[in-house]
């Protein structure tokens, strides 16, 4: 616990954080704005869709970026090496330094949440299902980064890692998807694009949350049934556990890593 | 004390009173014909395997009744043939067609509840003209009211829910509708092969399933769309091959998708506000529209403060032409990749939809807060700055 509170201190006073702070506020407190302009409140906006769509595009590359330079600076600067030497499982050190980080993460996500919700409207559901969504990138984003910090041994590998599996995960991925699923055959394409969510977890985030804060009908027919599904409480825990259980893949491959270059 | 007592259980009593109504079986229908009246005084017929009321000749009135029909029941319940009828304050439990009208002109329908099992339609007008219906609300129906052929109806107030499409007119000319309610249906209205129809002041909401469209034209020619307010659909309006459409001073907010235009030409989209739709537009093989004045919630920039961006507002067609050949892709509506995508993908001029000067718009923001949210943020400021505190490892 000793540890964990270190470490969580070191993460809070990181500069950066003010940065987020900023950003995220800034961009809920715009768009936000711009959905009580309407003249009719419906429940889902286009304010909400944009939200997903800026958090979806920004937070990935934000916490991608951060986490894989700080793991790079690490391995570096051969801290690593000398933090081996402790008696301290490699797997324990990874999670308390990726827990710290996602804790400090969702308090500043939270405090931006907050400051926005004082001149925006939303229902608190949208808020909170919003929250929870951003929230879902982050834990996968952080392991993610954390695998690629320690995959790149140096800061500017690290970096790039990072930013080309953001390009591919997020920027690419339609333009990926609309190349294989267009050459499967007409009755397959379907499950092709459903079995494409639990591969990215940035993907599966944006769907759980769009269906979510909206109604099953929002991707159309063909997609009704698993969104009906999505949208009971089992579905969301489906959705939630693929999501922790892939973050924790990532973190146990990192562990591995880490365990291995530095021994 | 006593009297007190007694007046409480006296107006308790009252409405148990007055919801009892009589209820007259019918072996046969009752045949109305030319200039008769039949005012039923609000009783309650029922009838089983044929129509209740039958209205024929010139000028018959059926005024205060209530219909009900057995389970089951394929037939109308109330049948209107020939010239000038009237029907009055009539309400009908169908499981068939609550009103069936055909070839008849001038007949008047008004204030008629129609409350179905979701098999049959609430009103039928066939091959008949310049029938007028007033305030019809029809629950539960397939068609709240079907119109096949004919022309010249008007239909003002109809509220009709949970039903497959509220209106659906299948080839009429000349039909005006207004001030509709239409919501909770699987289409608020279905406006197929028709000419010249307007549909006026009306609000079309929150229909439900997978396709959710507030109003589908389908090869309708020159139909008119104004002041209404059509939100909280999948879709809020849907026109193919359509030409002449005028959609003008509607407001369209926080659908899926605001217009989904395919082969559609020839139309005026003016003054319309599209705020608040996930997309505002999606449009495939439409051109030749005039389109000025909506507001997009796009990028503007008005620098002669007239209310107008001197940025266009341009559309692609991209989304849907993706969408439209693979269904499967409709999973990456509001993806963050698709907008790299559309951008680089861009679409000719002349198969894009383009407003040379959309409305501005702007954020509105007011005091939201309470005790408890700013509580929350100085407590999680507190947090941050003791947890920043240097805590070592002793």
């Amino acid at each position: 616990m000793s540890l964990w509170r270190m470490e969580w201190a070191r993460s809070l006073r990181k500069r950066e954080n003010y940065a987020f702070l900023l950003t995220w506020v800034i961009t809920l407190v715009l768009l936000g704005g711009i959905g009580q302009a309407l003249p009719i409140a419906a429940d889902y906006t286009n304010i909400s869709a944009t939200l997903i769509t800026v958090l979806g595009l920004l937070l990935p590359l934000f916490i991608l970026l951060t986490t894989a330079l700080h793991w790079g600076q690490e391995r570096e600067s051969k801290r690593l090496n000398l933090l081996s030497t402790f008696t301290y499982p490699k797997w324990k050190f990874i999670f308390i330094r990726f827990s710290s980080f996602l804790v400090t993460q969702v308090l500043v996500l939270l405090l931006a949440f907050l400051i926005a919700s004082l001149v925006v409207g939303q229902s608190f559901t949208t808020w909170i299902i919003l929250f929870a969504y951003a929230t879902g990138l982050t834990i996968y984003a952080t392991a993610l980064g954390t695998l690629l910090g320690l995959l790149g041994r140096k800061r500017i590998r690290a970096m790039l890692l990072a930013f080309l599996t953001w390009v591919v995960f997020v920027l690419l991925w339609p333009t990926i998807l609309v190349t294989i699923i267009s050459w499967l055959p007409y009755g397959i394409q379907v499950n092709g694009m459903i079995a494409s969510l639990f591969v990215n977890g940035f993907d599966l985030m944006r769907i759980w949350a769009s269906t979510s804060v909206s109604s099953p009908d929002i991707f159309g027919s063909v997609y009704l049934q698993l969104l009906t599904w999505m949208n009971q409480p089992v579905g969301s825990v489906v959705v939630w556990a693929t999501l922790l259980a892939t973050s924790g893949l990532l973190l146990w491959l990192a562990s591995k890593m880490a365990w291995r270059k530095t021994s | 004390m006593k009297r007190l007592l007694v007046s409480i259980l006296f107006m308790c009593w009252m409405p148990y009173v007055n919801a009892e109504e009589t209820r007259t079986p019918l072996t046969e229908p009752i045949v109305i014909e030319s200039n008769e009246l039949f005012d039923g005084d609000g009783e309650m017929y029922t009838s089983c395997g044929h129509p209740a009321f039958i209205l024929r000749g010139t000028g018959a009135v059926l005024e205060h009744v209530s219909v009900q029909q057995c389970e089951g029941d394929d037939v109308p319940a109330v049948q209107v043939s020939g010239l000038g009828h009237q029907l009055i304050d009539v309400s009908i439990e169908s499981s068939g067609t609550g009103l069936l009208i055909e070839n008849s002109y001038g007949v008047r329908v008004i204030r008629t509840l129609i409350q179905g099992n979701g098999q049959a339609d609430g009103i039928v007008l066939l091959n008949s003209e310049a029938s007028e219906l007033k305030g019809v609300v029809a629950k539960e129906v397939r068609d709240g009211i079907y119109i096949e052929n004919g022309s010249r109806h008007k239909i003002v107030r109809p509220i009709i829910s949970h039903s497959r499409y509220g209106i659906h007119l299948m080839f009429p000319t000349d039909v005006v509708i207004s001030v509709p309610e239409l919501h909770h249906n699987l289409t608020g209205a279905m406006i197929m092969g028709t000419d010249r129809v307007t549909f006026q002041n009306g609000n079309v909401h929150d229909q439900f399933g997978g396709t959710a469209t507030g109003l589908m034209l389908y090869e309708a020619v020159d139909t008119i769309i104004e002041m209404t307010h059509i939100y909280g659909n999948h879709i809020g309006l849907y026109a193919e091959q359509s030409e002449g459409t005028i959609l003008e001073r509607n407001a369209i907010n926080g659908n899926d998708i605001g217009f989904q235009l395919k082969q559609a030409s020839g139309m005026m989209i003016l003054r319309n506000n599209l705020l608040g739709n996930r997309e505002p537009v999606t449009m495939f093989k439409s051109s030749e529209n005039v389109v000025q004045g909506n507001v997009w919630g796009g990028t503007t920039l008005d620098l002669n403060r007239d209310g107008y961006s001197e940025i266009p507002f341009r559309t692609d067609p991209y989304l849907f032409l993706l969408t439209d050949s693979y269904e499967a892709f409709e999973l990456l509506y509001g993806s963050p990749g698709l907008l790299l995508l559309e951008n680089i993908l861009r679409s000719p001029e002349d198969v894009s939809l383009t407003d040379g000067s959309p409305q501005t718009d702007s954020a509105i923001w007011h005091w939201n807060g309470s005790i408890w949210s700013v509580g929350s943020i100085f407590l999680l400021i507190i947090i941050w700055i003791f947890g920043r505190k240097r805590h070592e490892i002793v």
